[in-house]
């Protein structure tokens, strides 16, 4: 599904993000990726992966009776929120790391937790409107609990028709933040979905993209993101 | 939510955090500016009655609907006792933060910490800075 790294040499003209190759790999292996830029990243940097095989992603702290013979991996996050289900066919992740005093040096900066998620959501809202998908507008949404996060609502959720479309979630360690998510292009396997709603008991909700009635290119959407995270930076700079 | 404020028998910390002395012991917790950047919070995953924080150091994680986030010492000490109530009930950290909303108790050990410390107007100006 992903066609390959999308970079300065693909037409994308981007100097303050770092482009990180594209990724195929296991939950695990995401995640410690994820963890070490979360660590060490010292300058804006993004990635686009896949999981394989499938895995279902637990927020941090989220607690959760694991069966055995469970039809994908599961692991956990470094940032927060509920269980996504991963896996190629019908979703991919992404995930952008900011190194301190990226989003500003000012005394609220290191603590503003919004402007991460209006970078990133907001990139992404603008590619998906670029490519002819009508959002809703969540932002007076109440917030929607559910043990999974594509069933919850949030105020920066990207939702176009009442299906959530990006599940995003953040991590800020030692002034470093974590902005990773989930692009839902389409309900999972019945046999995942099953296993999933058994694991946590609540019922599934979802059907990503698809439900939108809008063919999104993947690769489309990520050039789009990136473009719009490259000038959403820039602003940033010129006003600092 | 409480309405915003900044106590005037508080100590303030660069990271946000509110500190309320009490002999050779402090209270520790996140101010109402804090509370109000992470958003409401729905867990804390916090340290044990006897370990040691040290100054400028994590010592804890809040996760709210928006983010995980250390939260930062203002002082260095060990603690004896923990607002074990937010186990259960987290979210009195936005409902209270100066009152049920406190996080941790700290008997200090370095009490030249305390000139790195704000008063409630040098930390409003230290916000105004933004």
């Amino acid at each position: 599904m992903l066609r390959g790294p999308l970079g300065a040499e693909d037409g994308v003209p981007v100097s303050l993000v770092k482009v990180l190759p594209d990724a195929s790999a296991s939950g695990g292996a995401q995640m410690a990726l994820d963890d070490g830029l979360l660590q060490t990243v010292d300058q804006v940097m993004a990635r686009r992966y896949a999981w394989a095989p499938p895995a279902l992603s637990l927020g941090k702290f989220q607690a959760v009776e694991l069966k055995p013979g469970l039809p994908f991996d599961v692991v956990r996050r470094p940032s927060g929120g509920r269980a996504v289900l991963h896996g190629e066919g019908f979703e991919w992740s992404f995930a952008v790391a900011f190194p301190p005093r990226a989003l500003g040096a000012g005394r609220r900066a290191g603590a503003d937790v919004a402007l991460p998620y209006e970078l990133v959501a907001g990139a992404f809202a603008g590619a998906l409107r670029d490519l002819g998908v009508t959002l809703d507008d969540a932002r007076g949404t109440p917030y929607q609990r559910s043990a999974l996060c594509f069933a919850s609502v949030l105020r920066h959720d990207l939702m176009s028709r009442g299906e959530k479309l990006v599940a995003v979630a953040q991590a800020r360690r030692e002034g470093r933040v974590l902005v990773h998510g989930s692009v839902l292009e389409r309900r999972p396997p019945d046999e995942l979905v099953a296993a999933v709603e058994t694991l946590l008991g609540e019922p599934w909700e979802g059907d990503g993209l698809e439900a939108t009635g809008v063919v999104v290119d993947a690769d489309r959407l990520w050039r789009g993101v990136l473009l719009r995270l490259e000038a959403g930076l820039r602003l940033l700079k010129e006003a600092s | 939510m409480a309405a915003e404020s900044y106590p005037q028998d508080l100590k303030y910390y660069k990271e946000h955090d509110w500190v309320r002395l009490e002999g050779d012991e402090a209270v520790f917790g996140i101010t109402w500016f804090a509370q109000d950047a992470l958003g409401e919070i729905v867990y804390a995953d916090l340290p044990d009655v006897g370990d040691t924080v040290t100054a400028g150091a994590p010592y804890g994680e809040l996760e709210s609907v928006k983010a995980v986030s250390d939260v930062f010492a203002p002082l260095s000490g060990e603690i004896t006792d923990v607002n074990a109530v937010l186990e259960d009930e987290p979210q009195l950290v936005n409902e209270d933060c100066y009152g049920e909303g406190w996080i941790l108790r700290v008997r200090l050990s370095d009490q030249a910490e305390l000139e790195s410390l704000m008063d409630a107007e040098a930390y409003q100006k230290f916000l105004a800075e933004a």
